[in-house]
This record gives structure tokens, C-alpha cells and sequence, in this order.
């Protein structure tokens, strides 16, 4: 019966739904006003995320004649939802620990894909062309960082688990607990290399500078996002907060989830999210240009899936 | 909506203007100069919570610069309706006012009065930074009100 | 007396091989003859027996040896200069030496059961040939003209003579329910229990020749165009005898008894001395009211599909209704997994017939089309209600063989002909090494009854185990095109009209992974792994398996990515995820059987309606590349739905029913420390996703082309079997428990590990999850953003895309080619794999 109350709560309000949208876009916020300190500007509001999303709900919506109305309509849905889902499992230290009821690391994993995919049939689902060149960067940045980001996943589920003697430990919460026990792996020069590899995964999906040539708007006019307006567009910007939580909360998870009891260790958790996404996302997007796509393509074949065979080829031979 | 006040939240929204600009038709200084707004650090316009769209299916307030070609016209006008409403229209530079030197040409179709309402004017050729940024403020209290 | 024998058969041998030696100089065929009548004479003469008098090489005799060898070398020669030969009549003659051949190489063997099949081998080959003849002299009565090239089509204008030929050839193939099956039965299975296994082999690929030269007759009789002036069927009294043959020639292949009790005295008599004793197999098949009633709703809806080809549709659908009825009455089966196996066959078969109707509206040959895809599910109903060996094969042989050689050719298109003849070797290749395997098994365990090989399984040898083993398992594999040989040559012809594609790739092609864990559970399933040993807790066999199954999710994965023909996609697709299913199966742990099982279902399920979605498009207009369609989605939203959420689904997106069955797979590598497998595996995953949004955008999204325009929305009798098969994947997926417990209870049966399933609870497995709970949670949150969006509709206006203000842009023109798409990574691909060589279809678009 617990359960059945608890579940809900975990996915609408605490840490899924609200509580990630409001760190997601609190965090986007704190991005802009950094970068924009960073070119010397004095940059927008922290809060202003949350202004554009409150307005964007306000406006109307403009549904292209020539694309497919129900799908540009319906598609998008599935985004926050996931994500929402998606952020109700990962586990907060000394906080928050996700039902074994929602599932595992793999579960997850593939909840991940989902906004992909959602940017993707947008794109197609407009009858742009601009959204469908979209949809064809969005799925080849796809297709370049899932090798890598999967071994880094390898590595660390792999080291905890044969840490606990057993194959393999794909749940989270085994995940946190270890660390917690035998110190974050951030600390572990042997994870290190998949911590990288990790760094450079983190832009990719969450589509920032120097990866973000699926929604680039100098060129191809924000690509699957272009025809849309109003309330689906602040949908889009719902599941991209949340993304952004998820995909920042899963490193947090893999490589130095520590952190105390009670509400400081939520702030603990806040601060580590803002400091990774300004580290991994900010820095980096101030600091270089966009890449091609195919040189985006062909740079993950490169270092980050070196390193991330690095990685698994060291935790699993024990060293 | 009735459950929240409907003027904090257009209070809120109004703290959102995103631009899109058109050029129709102008000798690109008045472009330099938004150019100029958005990416220089001393007039940086993002602390009032403006940001360029790529798109204009994502904008409020659209920026006009030129005088409307004859050309460009229609184009321009199918743009306007890709704006979502509510929106306001800001004219930036004398070409769309008036036609500035071009106004006798036979290829201008301006002003564009005619076609479209302009709720802010900012003259001047090309106007500056700062003339631009006031007008720029005057057309988000306009808009609050439109919320 | 063992002098003057011994004389005797080096006389017969040296006339023989003179003789052939004056045929060579001469350039006459005729000559050849000599050499097998010559020695079958010395046989019946002298009596086989006496080959054993001296002298013995190891256990084999010396004499019979060099018989046997020579014998081969005729056959082969035979079925050589039968695939050169230009004249019909050539051919059967060189057919016929090449039968004589290899009654001779098997004489050799000389033991009673070699005898036994020699002789039937005569009785069936010379039925057959005699029908050939009987067919290709009316045809040349009428025709006047010799050459093979000008008998196109002549099946069309003379339909009772072409039928006529077309069962005189496959019997001479040995293909089933015909005659000539259980001959070429029998001589295998003498030749392996003899231990001449070397014979057995030679003999399976010289009816691989024959199978091109003859699946070239029926090729140019039935399915070229016909040109030339309208002629009559042939004259009453040859129609008459040719009738009358060919009823005997089908007739003992539905009965093959009275054959065997026919050629005995025979055997009785020639085989006397020898001492040994005869072992005849039972032969006789059982025939299951299921399989009567499609067989018979084959030939009653080829008889009025002459004439009225949209009811011919309605009663193939209505027998098989029967049909699936009679597998749910017959119960029976042996075990679970045949049982759920028949009855999802039987299902999906009558949804994909009903969907036919609506299809084969526009098509021709009705009669044709429904009595071949009639006889390929009955042959999965046949298929799993076997219980032996024998069976097994027959039905595996109609499922694999004819059947679907004549509905890959259906289309009678030059592709569709390159594709189906290429389809056809590979099949019986692979219906050959099976056929191998299960001699070898058959033989080993003294009987063709599954009881008999369970029996005999744990105290048989192990070289003859292993052996029997892996033959049957590379039959699989072969069916299922499997690496390592070529994908694209193995796989099955894109030209398959679409319900017959969709039916093929969910249940047909499932019959290899039903056939591995059958046959391995047959043999003791654990008992038997734990005998061959391997890595990591796997036999080696299926460890062999599991890493082919990776490398083919992985292969043909990210062909799916970089392919643009519409039905080469799907089939590319097809085979990766029939590398989950025997990557699930071939790990053999309780998650990895049940995983592999429930995407079984779920492939079933799902590709199906992929397939079926495609063929709504492919009804209506004739087009291969992806190319060539686009912007449909408008015009067909039904349609769309189900194959979006098919193609998501099986592309892995939670929380949709495809992903259930893949989580468990995943797991199941994982967890058994299989990283590599696993990651394979993950990988496909992303490949199947990019290939079906690629082929949901270049149908359904963008704009139409050129040509489009009178596409329609498909009619409710293929709207139906689709919405069925979508509500079947929804419902899976919320409730995995339906198929997980009954996949549980066959594991039970098997002797294999249990998976803890059931009805409504979390999935099985550690950190087992709840789908209906993901499923329920995630709506939780959609469901009140949707409300909002609702409430706002009144603010919805319609607007053109933004295309920067230009509207002088033709759309058609601006969307991205298909093959554009992936750029990046289809580069990459095409630099890793070998690119494929056949047809413009795969053709890369500059």
C-alpha cells in the first residue's frame, strides 16, 4: 500500500517530476548565467528558464499544414514522461533509494533513448526538411556516443559487481551503496578513464556545444524543434531539464554519489549536479566551436571509445 | 489559470521576450547593430531575459529592419504569421518607417504601416545600441500587457 | 566361388568403365548407360551379398568401395550434364543416368538396407521420370520445338500437363510429400548407418545439382511470361496416364509403405547372404486433422481461384480458422512448446490469409498463391505435431522447400526469379545438412522416433552425438541465415509477396530456433550440455551459436542501417532479431531460454505488422526503394500507428512489449558474464532503432512523391489482422506474465532451468520490474500534460512549416534521401562490411 502511494509520488513530485524540473531547469539556468559571465556579460536572471517556461504555456500553438498533426502532437508527450520516470530512479545518497520495482540500470538506460527518439519523429513528424536533417544528426550522435557511454555502464555495474563477488551489479541503489562503503570511484584511478569518457558523453546527449548539430539554429534553424511553438515547444524544454537531471544524477550515481543524510544531502546532490553540468557543459561550450556532424561521428570513434575499451578492458582484468 | 493570478503569471512571462528579426530589404547596418546588441558584452540583452530564435514559431516580439522590398513582401508577410500570437512588432531603423533614401524607389513597397502593425518604432539610421535596447523595453511592456 | 565372383564384378566393372570411356570419345550420352546397367544387372545376378565375400577394406567391403565410387562419379557427371543440357529431354536423360548413379553408388554399400533403398529409389525415379516424359512429350506434341528456352510460361497455357511435370521433378528432387522423398530417405539413412558417410555427403550435393537444373524447369514453365500462339491441353490419352502417375508418385509419398513392402522380396533375395539384418525406418508420417484441413483448403481454394480469386481468399481463411480450431481440439502434441508454437502458427497464418484478401486484390494467380502459402503452414502444423525424425524433415523439406520457392517467385519478375532460385539452394542446402544430421542421429539411436533418440541419447557415442548434433544445428542456423556465410545470400527473397514476407519472417524462420531447442531438449537438454562441456557453463555447440548469434545481430544490424530497398531492410532486420532469439536460446539459462522465447512471440508479433503496414503501400503501387515513397502517413494514420509502435517496440523502447523480451536477453548476457554478447547486443539495438525510424520517415513522413497520389488507406480486412496483432504486442507488454508463464511451464517440460513467472508480477530476473508499473507511471505524468495542451485547443492554429519565409521550394525536392540519412555512420559501415552486390535496390544514392 506504501508502495502504491510512494511510486506515484516518486515519478509526479519528488525526485522525478517536480523536484527534477525545478533542479533541471534551476541548473539551466545557473548554465547561462555562468557561460554569459564567462563572455564577461552580465547574463539573465537564474530563474530565467523558468520565466520561459511559464511563458512559452501561455502562447499559442502552430500546428504545420503540411506535417502529421496527430503524430506532431502526441510524440512529445513521451518525453517528460520517461524522463520523469527516469529521474524517480535514480537514487539519491542517504535520501533516496528507487524501488526495485522500477527497474535496473538497463531499464534506464533505454528510458535515456526515449527523448532521442521523441526529438527524432518531431523532426520527422513536422515535414520540415530542416527537422528531418535533424532527425539525421540526432539518431548519427546517437549511433557515435552509444558505444562508448554503454562500456563506461559496463565498467562500472562490472566493478561493483565483482567487487561483490557476483557478475555483474545492475542496480543502482548496489551501485551507490558500494561506493559509499569503499569510497566514490572518482577518487579510483582506475575508473578513471571511464569518467571521461563520461565527460565527453555528457554534451553529446544533451545536445551542447561542440555536439549540438542535431539542434543547431545558425544552420538548420534548431532542426526538430523549428515548427514548434507554445505549449509543445515548453514540453520539449520540460524534457530536456529533466534530461538533463537524469543524465547528470546517473554520473553522480556512477562516480561519486557520497554525500550525508537528510536535506543536506539533497543540497549535496544539487551542488554536485551543478558542478558537474558546469564543468562538463558550460566550460566546454563557451570554450569551442560546433562540430560537424561527421566529425562529431568520427571523434567518438575515436578517444571516447578508447577510453571507454580502457576502461572495461581494466576492470575486468582485475588489475 | 483562474486558480493563479493571471497577471503574476504574465508578470513572470513577460520577463520572456525572445527576438526574431527580419531583414526586408535593409542595407544591413540596422543588422550590425542588433548583431551588435546581442553579442557584445557591454550591451548584452539577455539580462532581460531576451534570446534570438532561429525560428520564428518561437518568438515574441519580431524585429524589422529595411524598407520592404517589393520582393520580399509577401515573404515577409507570410513570416509575421508564423509568429505566434501574442506577439508585437518592433521597426528598427527609418527604412521601415518611412522608406528612409529608398522611399521614392520603385521596387520599395513599404511602409510597412500599410501591411503589418508597428507597435515600436526606433528610428534613426542605423539607431544606437542604446536606442535600440530602450525600444526594445518599451516593446516588452507592451507585450506584458498582451499576456 | 569368391574367384569367379570376384571376376565377375571387375568384368562388369571394366565393361562399365570402357563403355563410359567410348561414350566420352563418341560425345553420346547414350553410352554412359552402360556402366550403372551393367553393374545393376551383375548385382541381381550375382547378389549384393556377395560384395562382402572380399575383399575388406576396414569394415567396408574393397568391391563395394570401388562400386560406390564409381557410381558416385556417374551420378555427379549425370547431374552436371543435366544442368548443361538445352533440351528438356537431354536432361531428363542425363537425370536418369545420374539416378542410376546413385542406385549404384548405394548398391555398393550392400547392406539389406542399402539394397532396400536402392530399389525404391528405381521404383520412384523411374515413376517420375516416366511422368516427365509422359508431360515433355504432350508439351512437344503441341509445341513443336525442343529448346528449353522456348517452353516459357507453357505451365500457364497447359496447366494439367505443368502440373504433371512440376511433381515429376520435385519427387525426382526428393523433395516431399512425393516419392522420390523417402527414397532419397532411405538411401541416405543406408548410407550413414553404414558409416559411409562420405557417400551420404556426395549424394545430398548431387541433388543440389539437381535441384538448380529442375528448379530451373519449374521456373521457366510456370513463372516466365508466355509468348507465342495459344495452344491446347495435351490430348486426352496422355493426360490420362500422366494423371494416373502422378497421383502414384503423391499418393506413395503421402503412404510410402506399400513401396517399401514392394522392393522387400527384393531385398530378401539380393541381400540374403549378407546376414545382416534389414533396418527399415517407419516411414509413415502422421498427418494431423490441423494440417488436413489447411492442405485441403489449399487445393479447394487453388480450384476456385481459376475463376474467382477474392473467394478463393475467404475460404483459405475460413480453413484455416479450422485449422487453428483442430490445433487447439488436438492437444496432443508432445509438449508445450509444439502445442504454442502450432497454435501461434496457426493464428498468425489465418490473420496474414484474411489480410491476403485485401492484398491479392489487385494480384494475380490467387489459386497458386493460397494453395503454396496453405501448404507452408500446414507444414508448420505438420512441423510440430511430428514425432520423429522422419517426420520432422518431410515437414521441414514442405516449409522450406517448394512452397515458398513458389511464392518467392510469385511476383514473376526477373528479381523475383534471380532472388527465389538463389532462395531455393540455400534452403535445401540447409533442408540437405539437416537432412545429414538427422540420418546421423536416426541411425546412431536405432530409430527415427523422438522416444527412440531420447532413449538412446545419454549412452550414445559421443563423436556420433556431437556430430549428429552440430549437422542439425547448422541446418538451423542455415535456416535462420545465420553467419557465417554470406546474410544476403542466405536470407529470404525480398520479391515475396508481403504477407507471405511477413508470415515467412514471424513464424516460418522461427522453426529453426523451435527446431534447436526441441532437438537439444530431445537429447536431454542439461544432461546433454553438460556432457559436451564448453566456456563459461555453455556446450560449446551453443556457445559456437551464441557468438554467431552476436556477430549476426551485429551484421545484419547495421546492413538494416545502411539499406534502402523497403523489403531488404526488413529482412536484414528479420535476421538480426533472429540473433536475440538464438542468442536468448543458445545461452540455455532459464533467462536466457525465456527471454529468447518471449522475443520469439514478440518478433512474431511485431515484424508481422511491420510487414504487413509495408504491404498496405506495396498493394497499391509497385515500388522497391524507399526512395520512391513518402509523406503517406497523412493519408494512412492507421497504418502509421501500428507500425510505429511495431517498429519502436522491436527497436527496444521501453516501455513497449519488444523491450521486455530484449531486457531479458540482456540480462541474461550480462548476468552469466557474457559482456561482449551483451554488448552485441545492445548495440543491434540502436542499429533496429535507426533502421525502422529510417523507414517510418522515408513511408510515412516528408512529403509524397511523385506517383502517390492515389494511395489510400488500406480496407478493414487488413486493418483488421494489424489491429489484432497490435492490441496481441500491447497487451504482452503489459502483462509479459502471459507469455512468460507458459514459456515457464515448457521449460518445466523441457528439463530445462524454470524461470519465476508469473501472470501479473515483476518480470523474472534480478531487479525484475514491473512494465505495467513503468507503463502506468509514465501516463501518470503524460496524462495531465496532455490535459493542458487539450484545454489550450482553442488557440491551435494551422500554419506552414517554416521554410524562412520562401515558398518557391519544392518539399519533395528539399527531403533528405534515404540513403543520406545515416551519412556518417553509413560510411563507416560500408568501409567495415562488405558491400552488397545484388540489385539496384541496395544501391547507395549519390
Amino acid at each position: 500500500m506504501v508502495e502504491f502511494l510512494s511510486l506515484p509520488l516518486s515519478v509526479l513530485i519528488f525526485p522525478g517530476g517536480l523536484f527534477a524540473l525545478g533542479l533541471g531547469l534551476l541548473i539551466k539556468g545557473l548554465d547561462r548565467k555562468v557561460a554569459a559571465r564567462l563572455q564577461r556579460r552580465v547574463g539573465p536572471p537564474l530563474l530565467q528558464p523558468f520565466f520561459d517556461l511559464i511563458k512559452l504555456a501561455g502562447k499559442d500553438s502552430l500546428i504545420p499544414a503540411e506535417g502529421h498533426a496527430g503524430l506532431f502532437r502526441w510524440v512529445p508527450l513521451a518525453g517528460p514522461a520517461a524522463m520523469a520516470l527516469a529521474a524517480a530512479m535514480i537514487p539519491i545518497a542517504g535520501v533516496y533509494r528507487p524501488s526495485a520495482g522500477l527497474g535496473d540500470l538497463l531499464v534506464l538506460f533505454y528510458l535515456l533513448a526515449v527523448p532521442a527518439v521523441v526529438l527524432m519523429l518531431a523532426g520527422a513528424a513536422s515535414g520540415s526538411p530542416f527537422g528531418a536533417i535533424g532527425f539525421s544528426r540526432e539518431m548519427t550522435m546517437m549511433i557515435a556516443y552509444e558505444l562508448p557511454i554503454l562500456l563506461v555502464l559496463l565498467s562500472v555495474a562490472v566493478a561493483v559487481g565483482m567487487a561483490q563477488g557476483g557478475a555483474i551489479a545492475l542496480s543502482l541503489s548496489d551501485i551507490v551503496a558500494y561506493q559509499q562503503v569503499h569510497g566514490p570511484f572518482i577518487a579510483d584511478p582506475r575508473m578513471w578513464p571511464a569518467l571521461l569518457c563520461f565527460l565527453f558523453f555528457l554534451p553529446a546527449t544533451l545536445g551542447a556545444m561542440p555536439f549540438d548539430s542535431p539542434e543547431a539554429e545558425t544552420e538548420i534553424l534548431e532542426g526538430p524543434l523549428l515548427d514548434y511553438s507554445g505549449p509543445l515547444l515548453g514540453v520539449f524544454k520540460m524534457m530536456s531539464a529533466l534530461k538533463l537531471v537524469v543524465v547528470l544524477g546517473l554520473g553522480i550515481t556512477f562516480f561519486f554519489p557520497n554525500g550525508p543524510d537528510g536535506i543536506l544531502g539533497l543540497g549535496v546532490f544539487a551542488v554536485k549536479c551543478a558542478v558537474l553540468a558546469i564543468l562538463s557543459v558550460t566550460v566546454v561550450r563557451v570554450s569551442t566551436g560546433r562540430m560537424r556532424i561527421d566529425q562529431a561521428f568520427r571523434f567518438f570513434l575515436k578517444l571516447p571509445l578508447a577510453l571507454g575499451t580502457t576502461s572495461l578492458v581494466i576492470v575486468l582484468s582485475g588489475i | 489559470m483562474s486558480l493563479i493570478s493571471r497577471s503574476f503569471l504574465s508578470r513572470i512571462a513577460a520577463r520572456s521576450p525572445w527576438l526574431y528579426r527580419i531583414n526586408a530589404g535593409s542595407c544591413n547596418g540596422c543588422d550590425v547593430e542588433l548583431a551588435t546588441t546581442a553579442f557584445l558584452p557591454r550591451y548584452d540583452i539577455e539580462r532581460l531575459g531576451c534570446q534570438y530564435c532561429g525560428s520564428p514559431k518561437h518568438a515574441d516580439i519580431l524585429l524589422i529592419t529595411g524598407v520592404l522590398t517589393a520582393r520580399v513582401k509577401d515573404k515577409v508577410l507570410a513570416l509575421y504569421e508564423e509568429v505566434p500570437d501574442p506577439k508585437v512588432t518592433v521597426a528598427i531603423g527609418v527604412c521601415p518607417i518611412s522608406g528612409g533614401v529608398f522611399r521614392e524607389s520603385y521596387a520599395v513597397a513599404g511602409p510597412f504601416e500599410n501591411y503589418i502593425p508597428i507597435d515600436v518604432n526606433i528610428p534613426g539610421c542605423p539607431p544606437r545600441p542604446q536606442a535600440i535596447i530602450e525600444g526594445l523595453q518599451k516593446a516588452i511592456v507592451l507585450w506584458a500587457d498582451r499576456i | 566361388m569368391s574367384v569367379s565372383i570376384l571376376v565377375a564384378w571387375f568384368g562388369a566393372i571394366l565393361l562399365s568403365v570402357g563403355a563410359a570411356l567410348f561414350a566420352l570419345y563418341m560425345r553420346k550420352v547414350i553410352f554412359f548407360f552402360a556402366f550403372p546397367i551393367a553393374a545393376e544387372f551383375a548385382f541381381l545376378l550375382v547378389g549384393g551379398g556377395t560384395l562382402w565375400a572380399v575383399p575388406l577394406i576396414g569394415e567396408h567391403s574393397g568391391l563395394g568401395t570401388a562400386l560406390s565410387l564409381s557410381g558416385l562419379v556417374f551420378f555427379l557427371a549425370g547431374q552436371i550434364l543435366a544442368l548443361r543440357s538445352g533440351t528438356l529431354s537431354r536432361m531428363l536423360a542425363c537425370g536418369i543416368l545420374a539416378g542410376m548413379g546413385e542406385i549404384v553408388a548405394v548398391l555398393g554399400i550392400a547392406t539389406p538396407t542399402a539394397i532396400i533403398g536402392g530399389g525404391m529409389q528405381f521404383l520412384t525415379l523411374a515413376m517420375a521420370q516416366g511422368l516427365m516424359f509422359l508431360g515433355i512429350g504432350a508439351a512437344f506434341f503441341r509445341l513443336g520445338r525442343h529448346r528449353i528456352d522456348a517452353w516459357k510460361g507453357i505451365g500457364k497455357m497447359m496447366p494439367v500437363t505443368g502440373l504433371c511435370l512440376a511433381i515429376g521433378a520435385l519427387s525426382i528432387m526428393g523433395l516431399p510429400p512425393f516419392a522420390g522423398f523417402f527414397s532419397k530417405f532411405m538411401l541416405i539413412h543406408a548410407c550413414v548407418a553404414a558409416g559411409q558417410w562420405p557417400i551420404a555427403a556426395l549424394l545430398l550435393i548431387g541433388s543440389l545439382i539437381a535441384v538448380l537444373s529442375y528448379g530451373r524447369i519449374l521456373r521457366i514453365l510456370f513463372f516466365e511470361p508466355y509468348k507465342g500462339p495459344a495452344v491446347a491441353e495435351a490430348p486426352l490419352p496422355i493426360l490420362l496416364a500422366m494423371e494416373g502417375l502422378a497421383v502414384l508418385v503423391l499418393g506413395l509419398g503421402l503412404f510410402p509403405n506399400p513401396i517399401v513392402d514392394l522392393v522387400r522380396p527384393i531385398t530378401d533375395w539380393a541381400g540374403a547372404t549378407a546376414g545382416l539384418p534389414a533396418v527399415i525406418p517407419a516411414l509413415a508420417v502422421s498427418w494431423p486433422p490441423s494440417v488436413q484441413l489447411a492442405l485441403v483448403g489449399g487445393l479447394a481454394s487453388f480450384l476456385i481461384g481459376r475463376r474467382h480469386g477474392e473467394l478463393a481468399g475467404w475460404v483459405a481463411f475460413a480453413f484455416m480458422l479450422g485449422a487453428f480450431a483442430a490445433v487447439l481440439g488436438e492437444g496432443g502434441r508432445g509438449d508445450g512448446l509444439s502445442f504454442w508454437f502450432a497454435l501461434l502458427a496457426a493464428g498468425m497464418g489465418a490473420l496474414n490469409l484474411l489480410y491476403s484478401v485485401g492484398y491479392m486484390r489487385r494480384g494475380h494467380a490467387h489459386g497458386r498463391y493460397y494453395l503454396m502459402f496453405l501448404t507452408a503452414i500446414g507444414g508448420v502444423l505438420g512441423l510440430t505435431a511430428a514425432d520423429n525424425l522422419v517426420g520432422f524433415l518431410l515437414f521441414w523439406e514442405i516449409i522450406g522447400g517448394w512452397a515458398l520457392y513458389f511464392l518467392a517467385l510469385h511476383e514473376e519478375t526477373a528479381e523475383a526469379r534471380r532472388e527465389g532460385g538463389k532462395y531455393f539452394l540455400f534452403s535445401i542446402s540447409g533442408a540437405s545438412v539437416l537432412f545429414l544430421g538427422v540420418a546421423v542421429l536416426g541411425s546412431g539411436s536405432g530409430g527415427f522416433a523422438f522416444a527412440d533418440l531420447a532413449r538412446a541419447a545419454p549412452d550414445m557415442p559421443m563423436p556420433l552425438l556431437a556430430s549428429g548434433l552440430v549437422l542439425m544445428l547448422a541446418g538451423f542456423v542455415m535456416k535462420m541465415a545465420l553467419p557465417p556465410l554470406r546474410v544476403d545470400y542466405q536470407m529470404h527473397p525480398a520479391a515475396m509477396p508481403t504477407p507471405v514476407a511477413g508470415f515467412l519472417s514471424s513464424v516460418l524462420l522461427k522453426c529453426a530456433p523451435y527446431g534447436v531447442l526441441k532437438i537439444s531438449a530431445l537429447m536431454g537438454g542439461a544432461l546433454l550440455l553438460d556432457r559436451l562441456g564448453g566456456p563459461g557453463g555453455i556446450a560449446t555447440p551453443m556457445y559456437v551459436l551464441a557468438v554467431l548469434a552476436a556477430l549476426t545481430i551485429l551484421y545484419a544490424g547495421a546492413k538494416a542501417l545502411v539499406e534502402t530497398g523497403i523489403k531488404r531492410l526488413l529482412t536484414y532486420a528479420t535476421v538480426c532479431q533472429l540473433g536475440y532469439i538464438m542468442l536468448g536460446l543458445s545461452l540455455g539459462s532459464a533467462l536466457g531460454v525465456a527471454g529468447g522465447l518471449m522475443h520469439l512471440v514478440n518478433h512474431m508479433l511485431l515484424k508481422d505488422i511491420l510487414y504487413l503496414a509495408v504491404g498496405v503501400i506495396l498493394a497499391q503501387i509497385h515500388v522497391s526503394d524507399l526512395d520512391q515513397l513518402g509523406g503517406l502517413g497523412r493519408r494512412m494514420p492507421w497504418t502509421m500507428g501500428m507500425m510505429l509502435f511495431a517498429g519502436l517496440s522491436i527497436a527496444g523502447l521501453p516501455p513497449l512489449n519488444g523491450f521486455v523480451s530484449k531486457w531479458l536477453i540482456f540480462q541474461a548476457c550480462l548476468q552469466s558474464g557474457h559482456y561482449l554478447l551483451g554488448l552485441a547486443a545492445m548495440m543491434g539495438s540502436l542499429f533496429t532503432l535507426a533502421a525502422i525510424l529510417k523507414l517510418a520517415y522515408a513511408t510515412f513522413m516528408g512529403q509524397p512523391g511523385p506517383g502517390l497520389a492515389d494511395i489510400r488507406e488500406a480496407p478493414a480486412s487488413m486493418l483488421v489482422p494489424m489491429g489484432l496483432l497490435t492490441a496481441g504486442g500491447i497487451l504482452v507488454g503489459l502483462f509479459p506474465g502471459l507469455v512468460l508463464t507458459p514459456v515457464a511451464e515448457i521449460q518445466q517440460a523441457l528439463g530445462l532451468e524454470v524461470v519465476a513467472a508469473s501472470l501479473a508480477g515483476p518480470l523474472p530476473g534480478p531487479g525484475g520490474w514491473s512494465n505495467l508499473t513503468l507503463t502506468v507511471l509514465m501516463a501518470l505524468f503524460a496524462v495531465p500534460v496532455w490535459l493542458y495542451t487539450r484545454l489550450r485547443d482553442s488557440r491551435r492554429k494551422s500554419r506552414r512549416i517554416h521554410l524562412c519565409g520562401n515558398d518557391s521550394y519544392d518539399l519533395r525536392q528539399a527531403q533528405v534521401k534515404t540513403g543520406r540519412l545515416y551519412d556518417a555512420p553509413s560510411a563507416f559501415i560500408r568501409s567495415v562490411l562488405p558491400s552488397s552486390p545484388t540489385g539496384q535496390e541496395g544501391a547507395p544514392h549519390g
